[in-house]
């Protein structure tokens, strides 16, 4: 379905146009406005929020250009005005405005193949750490643990805990650069 | 890059740094390149590897809760105005001239004797609250008719605070276990922000959770009278509910008269119903006149008095931000509502 034709279906009212666009957008605008947030929880509803606009605003939108630019302008619209009301400070925030990278889409949003060789090289590379080091990892990515309470459940020291996640980060970081520096080579 | 450097920004990115920490973090990422390539690499791949559980992010999931809320809309859009539908409005923000609230701290405004052998106490009068910081760090914010106690040496063998009333709690990162007593339960801190209502001649206890965990101890269920635990996770509010035994013509709490409890999963928005009075922001999201009124008896040090049993009954949703005299409250639910008032001092009816 292209962006056009969905905002004709969108103004005729047509619940199923939405609940694709819903649907085909949803995970994606959650993690780019968690590039913003840092909290998948709040990413969430904000995304929620923004599409529920979209809905109530169907007949007097002008989708001047794609619902999917549009989407993500307000998603980041939104998360911007969350950190301003709450007095978040982000610094990856500031890092992107220093750097002029603030309005980039994310890369596997125009490419929907790099989006799944991210997704593979990521679930393969958590999965070959070491076990002890992959539990502490998803213990604080995936269970929302503290530090503190890892190290209680696991009955190793708080630095331990510091120490493994950095070792996962990294040993995933260097995984996906391989992939994205692949990537790089074919468009060049 | 130190390997120190590399864990504290990993900490930072993780949200497990605490101020200072989290101050470093930034001063170090402002200050070198090598620091900044460092940490934006290290944030996007913390982002990416959400792609290792990436079901728990449910579009169809989201999907039925927007077709719940947005079904909901159409419901309520029809329906003939009921005493409070212009409450819908009444998401009145008024912004009122922001009264003070300071933090203290604690240590130098109780002369404890140095070997710290006093009980402190900090008793917060009706129409006020407070905000301060106890020995170990933990930020405390106490509303109006509340009293936190403490016990001597607290923070170093034992973090117990006693607490008759309302506060929010922003528990300093230690060793030792911070524990809130109050006069039927007890809860026990895992590294959290939460906020706990429990005063002693209400007819609910409260405690809603904003990060981490706590466990709550206590007579928790209908058909037993055993004290069990349960825990409380990130966004989840444990509400229990009494029934009024009346001695000598005053509604008391027994533990023994419970009739409802329940754990209600709550998003961020819902979270300012229990934690805006933190910040001088009261939300009534379908609570009960008689409910609202107690709460403002107590922010405004006044008595309401209200005998219609209908009105009290009545359930209204409104906010009020920073409106800092019992007057501006007043007129804002006359004007959303048909109450009318009389004020007399201190005392005012309602009907």
């Amino acid at each position: 379905m292209t962006d056009g034709n969905f905002s004709r279906k969108v103004n005729n009212v047509d619940i199923k146009a939405f609940e694709d666009v819903f649907k085909c957008h949803y995970v994606k605008l959650t993690l780019y406005a968690n590039k913003f947030l840092n909290d998948v929880d709040i990413a969430e509803e904000i995304v929620s929020e923004s599409l529920a606009q979209l809905w109530e605003k169907r007949e007097s939108i002008n989708f001047s250009s794609s619902v999917t630019a549009y989407l993500y302008t307000m998603v980041r619209h939104k998360s911007m005005n969350y950190l301003k009301h709450r007095k978040v400070e982000n610094e990856y925030v500031n890092y992107l405005m220093r750097n002029n990278l603030i309005n980039e889409l994310p890369e596997h949003d125009t490419d929907p193949l790099l989006e799944k060789e991210i997704a593979c090289q990521i679930k393969l590379a958590v999965d070959s750490l070491p076990e002890r080091c992959r539990q502490v990892f998803i213990m604080s990515r995936f269970e929302y643990l503290k530090n503190r309470e890892i190290a209680q459940r696991l009955n190793i020291s708080q630095n331990t805990v510091e120490r493994q996640i950095t070792i996962a980060l990294d040993k995933l970081r260097k995984s996906l650069e391989c992939i994205l520096s692949a990537a790089l080579l074919l468009i060049l | 890059m130190n390997e120190h450097d590399k864990i504290l920004i990993v900490k930072y990115i993780t949200r497990q740094a605490n101020q200072e920490e989290t101050a470093m973090a930034k001063y170090l990422i402002n200050s070198s390149k090598a620091h900044e390539a460092f940490y934006a690499a290290y944030y996007e791949t913390w982002q990416k590897s959400l792609y290792y559980n990436i079901e728990s992010i449910d579009a169809n999931k989201a999907y039925s809760n927007f077709l719940a809320s947005a079904a909901q809309e159409e419901t309520k859009k029809p329906q003939p105005s009921v005493i409070l539908r212009r409450l819908a409005i009444a998401a009145f923000v008024l912004l009122v001239c922001a009264f003070g609230i300071y933090f203290y701290d604690i240590r130098t405004n109780l002369n404890l004797s140095p070997q710290g052998l006093a009980e402190s106490e900090v008793n917060v009068p009706k129409g006020s609250t407070r905000k301060i910081v106890l020995p170990d760090g933990t930020k405390v914010s106490i509303n109006a008719g509340s009293t936190l106690k403490f016990d001597k040496g607290f923070g170093n063998s034992s973090r117990t605070v006693y607490l008759d009333g309302e506060a929010y709690f922003d528990i300093a990162d230690h060793d030792v276990p911070f524990i809130v007593k109050t006069s039927h339960h007890v809860i026990r801190d895992i590294g959290t922000i939460f906020n706990v209502k429990a005063y002693a001649d209400d007819l609910e206890f409260e405690t809603a959770v904003i990060e981490g965990e706590v466990s709550i101890e206590g007579r928790l269920s209908l058909n037993s009278d055993n004290k069990e635990t349960v825990s409380v996770k990130r966004q989840q509010v444990l509400k229990l509910n009494y029934a009024p035994v009346i001695i000598s013509g005053q509604s008391k709490k027994d533990v023994t008269d419970l009739i409802e409890a329940k754990v209600q999963k709550v998003n961020s928005s819902q979270l300012e119903a229990y934690t805006g009075w933190t910040e001088d922001l009261l939300v009534f999201e379908g609570k009960t006149f008689h409910e609202i009124t107690k709460i403002m008896e107590r922010r405004y040090d006044v008595e309401i008095v209200m005998n219609d049993v209908k009105l009290k009954n009545y359930s209204y949703t409104g906010s009020f931000k920073n409106v800092d005299k019992v007057e501006k409250a007043l007129k804002i639910l006359q004007e959303t509502t048909d109450i009318n008032y009389e004020k007399n001092g201190k005392v005012i009816t309602i009907w």
